[in-house]
């Protein structure tokens, strides 16, 4: 296992390295001006000029290539914003475990809501329940998450006042948001967790189970959930996949100071330290929870974890009873 | 002469019913059958003709959603299951009836190690503790022939024929009274089968086991069945013992069954099929089911049939016994 | 466990104490009485240091006077004294002048500003590149004492020197060195206000000097009243949530909110408004490249706009209206509103694009963002008066870009930022700037170069020559002006501020505002 570890940490670095060239390249072929940006609209084309020489923006592709990869690989400089001159890395260290957090309770939010709610459904299927939870299902994954914000915000913050409308703080803060953002998380989860659950009840086992003589609740919980959760896991890795980008809208409506606003800021303004920067960390960050769900994987289903030790499948007895 | 002691299992006037579409699929018809302790009835039938869901019943595991008991009792030493609570049959199974399943690539839950399985039931019928129960599984195990330090390996890690092994200590681990074995050698190969067959024997032999064996493979009948019961379309056409079947099977459907069997001895072309379709269950023909398939059918096969006796002294479901000898 | 649930109980009981008492703590006096107010900022304020790029982060600095300049602009667009004591001409041609500082100035931690702090604050602006627009006319400053100092110029033009004044931020080197990072996180300053709290892109807290140096009334403008003791800055970049922190009071003053908000938060009595002329100017660059190269056809693309219809439909009217000039700039000559700019007249349009049998000819507009709206307004106008106009949508930096290249638009807007009419003009017109060897627009006049260049000279920056100037560009229309810029801001009037005040470019003086406690 701890190789397989080394093995998937290892392939970070390549994965890594991809990610900065292709974005770099896009950057570098992208229309657009950082210094006319910076200039404002109104500059002449001297000073346009003159700020490109000083930003060393006329340089070809493979000297600003190779700056960019010593720098960032073997200097670990990252560099300063060319809008507000701030370096990068302080504004990466406070902003990313916004964004990781707030991208980690929707999925939370997700499989602690949705899961119960798939399952309730799928052992009474066709009942009321199922009803009620299919409902809200398609109402979190129609329904678009910043109309529901600026509603959630206008109840609770503006009529009710119960819950501030927005910035950080201490928890109070990040309720709604979180109500906002999950949505889509809960409503997949519920859907996914139902038809992975309706799944397994139909399966053999669970018949076997019963024969045994095991109380429902044991069944459920024993034979039918771990057997379920698979996909779950899955959805949950997708949606924080998903969060991670749906967090920039959330953190624009709310004023928390994630990656969200910072990239995409930087990519209007042709920040391209900013970008580059962010994207590394950001493909860094997502490598890492993703190693984690499939270790999640690996802890729930022994077939796979076997699969990553690289054991073969199954072994013969080498006693005399063959078969 | 003593009053005759209740059969240890009695199945009467059975009939379960699956709804399929807004069909009702009757599945089975009116079973009745009785079992002494100890003895071995074999159900014979084609696919589909009702044998899993008699079984089911008995358990009462049918799929909860699609699938009714719609009439019969089914009476173990003189107490009627179907009308126990739920919470009384969860204490009978796995301790006094088990099930042993058709297809043991399916049958284990995937996650869960092997040895727990078996220590889940024996857990569940006895007071005991977890070191206890474990240990009963490793004994299992070795019963089974598999080597007891297998007992924390995963049932991915086993083959097939091991897998049903693993089932089969599964279902003998508390000792039942009564064991239920659906096909179990239909999805190994036949060097394994031969095992298989024998281990169950030897574990039933113990405990003096009564068993219901379903299979539609006449030779194990042959070789393991004290009684059989040749069930068709949820009906069963003819029963008896072994050797009443086996030397004057009656019903036009058991002789087409053995008539199916090749002859190794001849020099045969074809082989000899019965002509014709199992009925469609949502559909049966009103009297006897196997009428529009039957050389021998009269006007009086279209209302229902009953049992009538045979010379020598089984019961067969025809109406119209003189058209051949056995 | 019943002491569990007491303190269980306890927690519950503060918490929902708590959180409605957040909300309402963000109001007025602080703890320990003193005066505040609570702002909102339209962007989210990731750096403090005074040598960034121009942005409206760091505009909050410079409007609250949290690092100060050499001069600085007042309403009528002349520069008055600020850190610098007087300043003169010292050579004939205009490139060489004298500035004197005051010999009193200190920072908030204590260093004293001399010209070796100016000069080092020059260089930082030439290393950071950003200031360049307004300091590219600058080769050098050379230390003449510890008061006294020689900027060098390349240009001797009308209002380039004032610009310099304006802009030129002085911090303390030994506070710039002291603070590590570029005084991104801690702008020492020597201003009215000082910062005492910044979290990166939410809050700024600022709080009265009160070792501010100048303590001369007299020469203490608006820019550097202390009406109030602790201004407390949000950052909020979402209109709805700007709406939203005024009507639940979290804030008491939004700086530049969109002209809707007007009308969303009309029924609320105790919320007010009030439009702020800015100092930048839309015009539509009309290209050489296309068919209006074409004189009367750009006159025709005058006279088919409704200025008055556009401001109405795309800004609610909120942007000001003007001429070719703006008003509030210190040349303006009042003759020119008398005058018909291009009135809206959609026959006269008609009748110029008969003439010229330009009936349908295919006009591309380019627009971005916030001023699609109005671009959309502008196409239906020139479609009614007989062009075939196309909108084009782009997003900034694609826009800037084509900005300057004639080929990529027959029409696009933009807003430059000047401190005086003529030079907003050169900056568009003034061929010296372009690499075309033309107007930003690719028209090459040698007339209109010449109109220019003696009206920008400094002897010759008279009412005739800016007249002459202002006729031609208006006749030939190769830009073409529509209004100028605003601000709105938006206030609680429970919040004890009675009148608020601007800097010349609508810029808030917050320590300037009148409160309802001076």
């Amino acid at each position: 296992m701890a190789r397989y570890i080394l093995r998937r940490l290892f392939w970070m670095i390549p994965i890594i390295l991809g990610v900065s060239l292709l974005v770099f390249t896009l950057m570098y072929f992208c229309p657009g001006d950082p210094a006319r940006i910076i200039l404002g609209q109104g500059a002449t084309q001297a000073e346009i000029e003159s700020l490109r020489e000083t930003m060393g923006l006329n340089k070809g592709f493979f000297p600003r290539l190779g700056e960019f990869l010593v720098n960032t690989f073997i200097r670990f400089d990252l560099g300063s914003s060319y809008i507000s001159k701030a370096p990068i890395v302080t504004e990466i260290a406070a902003r990313l475990p916004q964004t990781l957090i707030i991208a980690t309770l929707f999925m939370l939010t997700g499989v602690i809501v949705g899961v119960p709610l798939g399952i309730a459904a799928a052992v009474k299927q066709d009942s009321i329940v199922d009803r009620i939870c299919m409902v809200i299902a398609m109402l979190g994954a129609s329904v678009p998450n910043f109309w529901l914000a600026l509603l959630l915000v206008l109840l609770f913050a503006v009529n009710l006042g119960w819950l501030p409308a927005m910035g950080m703080g201490g928890i109070e803060y990040y309720i709604l948001p979180t109500l906002a953002g999950a949505m889509g998380c809960i409503a997949v989860q519920a859907r996914q967790s139902r038809s992975s659950m309706l799944e397994v009840i139909r399966s053999d086992y669970v018949t076997t189970a019963r024969s045994k003589g095991v109380s429902m609740r044991n069944i459920i919980f024993k034979h039918e959930l771990p057997n379920a959760l698979i996909p779950v896991i899955t959805c949950a890795g997708n949606d924080f996949g998903n969060s991670l980008g749906g967090a920039l809208i959330i953190e624009q409506i709310f004023a928390i100071t994630g990656m969200g606003q910072y990239m995409v800021q930087a990519v209007f303004n042709r920040d391209y330290p900013v970008i580059q920067a962010s994207a590394i960390f950001l493909a860094i960050a997502f490598s890492l929870i993703m190693l984690v769900i499939d270790l999640l994987y690996a802890f729930v289903d022994p077939r796979i974890k076997a699969q990553y030790e690289g054991k073969p499948l199954f072994k013969r007895s080498g006693k005399k009873v063959t078969a | 002469m003593e009053q005759k002691q209740a059969p240890f299992l009695e199945v009467k006037d059975l009939a379960v019913e699956y709804s399929s579409d807004g069909k009702a699929v009757h599945a089975v018809n009116g079973i009745s059958l009785t079992l002494e302790k100890g003895k071995t009835i074999g159900l014979v039938g084609e696919t589909g003709a009702g044998k899993t869901s008699i079984a089911k019943s008995i358990l009462q595991i049918l799929p909860d959603r699609s699938a009714r008991i719609t009439a019969g009792t089914v009476k173990l030493e003189g107490q009627n299951l179907l009308d126990l609570t739920e919470k009384d049959m969860r204490e009978i199974r796995g301790k006094r009836i088990s099930m042993i399943f058709q297809d043991p690539m399916t049958a284990l839950n995937p996650t869960m190690r092997v040895g727990q399985q078996i220590a889940e039931v024996v857990a569940l019928h006895n007071s005991c503790t977890k070191a206890e129960a474990e240990e009963r599984a490793k004994k299992m195990l070795e019963m089974v022939g598999i080597p007891r330090d297998r007992f924390r390996e995963y049932p991915h890690q086993f083959s097939g024929g091991m897998k049903q092994r693993v089932v089969i200590a599964i279902a003998l681990a508390c000792e039942p009274d009564l064991l239920l074995a659906d096909e179990p050698t239909t999805a190994l190969d036949v060097t394994i089968q031969a095992q298989v067959l024998k281990l169950i024997s030897d574990l039933k032999e113990k405990n003096n086991t009564s068993m219901i064996l379903i299979t539609h493979d006449l030779g194990v009948v042959a070789e393991t069945c004290d009684e059989v019961a040749i069930v068709y379309a949820g009906q069963i056409m003819e029963t008896g013992t072994r050797e009443q079947i086996f030397d004057h099977p009656t019903h036009p459907y058991t002789i087409g069954l053995f008539g199916a069997i090749p002859d190794m001895n001849e020099d045969e072309e074809w082989l000899h099929p019965i002509d014709g379709m199992l009925p469609d269950p949502t559909d049966l023909p009103p009297g006897c089911p196997f009428a529009p398939r039957c050389p021998y059918a009269t006007h009086k096969c279209e209302s229902a049939v009953d049992f009538t006796m045979t010379p020598d002294g089984h019961a067969c479901r025809c109406c119209n016994l003189e058209r051949a000898e056995g | 466990m019943k002491k569990t649930r007491i303190i269980a109980l306890t927690l519950a009981i503060l918490m929902a104490l708590l959180v409605p008492a957040s909300v309402l703590a963000d109001v007025r006096t602080t703890a320990d009485g003193r005066t505040q107010i609570n702002i909102g900022w339209n962007y989210a304020i990731t750096s403090m240091s005074p040598f960034q790029a121009e942005s409206p982060a760091k505009n909050l600095f410079y409007a609250t006077s949290v690092f100060e300049t050499l001069g600085r602009f007042d309403q009528e667009g002349n520069v008055v004294p600020l850190l610098a004591k007087e300043w003169k001409q010292i050579d004939e041609d205009g490139y060489r002048f004298q500035v004197t500082l005051f010999d009193n100035i200190y920072d908030t931690a204590g260093n004293h500003i001399t010209a070796d702090d100016v000069i080092f604050s020059y260089e930082q602006i030439q290393a950071s590149g950003s200031l360049n627009a307004y300091y590219n006319k600058v080769t050098g400053v050379e230390k003449v004492d510890d008061y006294n100092l020689i900027y060098n110029l390349t240009s001797n033009e009308f209002g380039d020197f004032d610009m310099v004044l304006n802009y030129a931020a002085v911090v303390s080197k030994k506070a710039f060195e002291d603070s590590g990072d570029q005084m991104a996180t801690m702008l020492t300053g020597t201003g009215p206000y000082k910062v005492t709290g910044f979290v990166n892109s939410a809050t700024v807290t600022l709080e009265k000097n009160e070792d501010y140096w100048q303590k001369d009334d007299s020469l203490k403008g608006p820019y550097a009243a202390q009406n109030v003791d602790v201004i407390e800055i949000k950052c909020i970049p979402e209109n709805s949530q700007q709406e939203v922190a005024l009507e639940t009071g979290s804030i008491d003053f939004m700086f530049d909110m969109a002209a809707s908000s007007i009308q969303q938060l009309a029924g609320y009595s105790n919320i007010t408004h009030a439009i702020v002329p800015g100092t930048n100017q839309y015009f539509f660059y009309l290209s050489s490249a296309g068919p209006l190269a074409n004189d009367n056809l750009r006159r025709a693309v005058g006279y088919a706009i409704d200025k008055d219809a556009v401001n109405e439909i795309a800004y609610e009217n909120a942007m000001v209206p003007c001429d070719l000039g703006m008003q509030i700039f210190s040349d303006y000559n009042p003759a020119w509103a008398e005058q018909d700019y291009y009135g809206y007249d959609v026959q006269k349009a008609r009748e110029l694009i008969a003439q010229e049998n330009a009936q349908g000819t295919h006009i591309r507009i380019v627009a971005t963002g916030t001023g699609v709206t109005m671009d959309e307004v502008i196409q239906a106008y020139l479609i009614d008066a007989g062009f075939d106009a196309e909108l084009v949508t782009e997003e900034l930096a694609t826009y800037l870009t084509d900005a300057t290249n004639p080929e990529a638009y027959d029409i696009i807007c933009i807003t430059p930022f000047a401190t005086c009419n003529v030079q907003m003009w050169k900056i568009m017109l003034d061929r010296r700037n372009w690499e075309n060897g033309g107007t930003v627009n690719g028209f090459k006049d040698d007339h209109l170069q010449e109109l220019l260049e003696t009206a920008a000279s400094i002897e010759g920056h008279t009412p005739e020559n800016m007249d002459a100037l202002y006729q031609y560009i208006a006749d030939k229309n190769y830009v073409y002006s529509t209004f100028g810029t605003s601000v709105t801001n938006m206030w609680r009037t429970d919040s004890g501020i009675v009148e608020t005040c601007s800097a010349f470019g609508a810029l808030p003086y917050l320590g300037g505002f009148t409160y309802s406690w001076n």
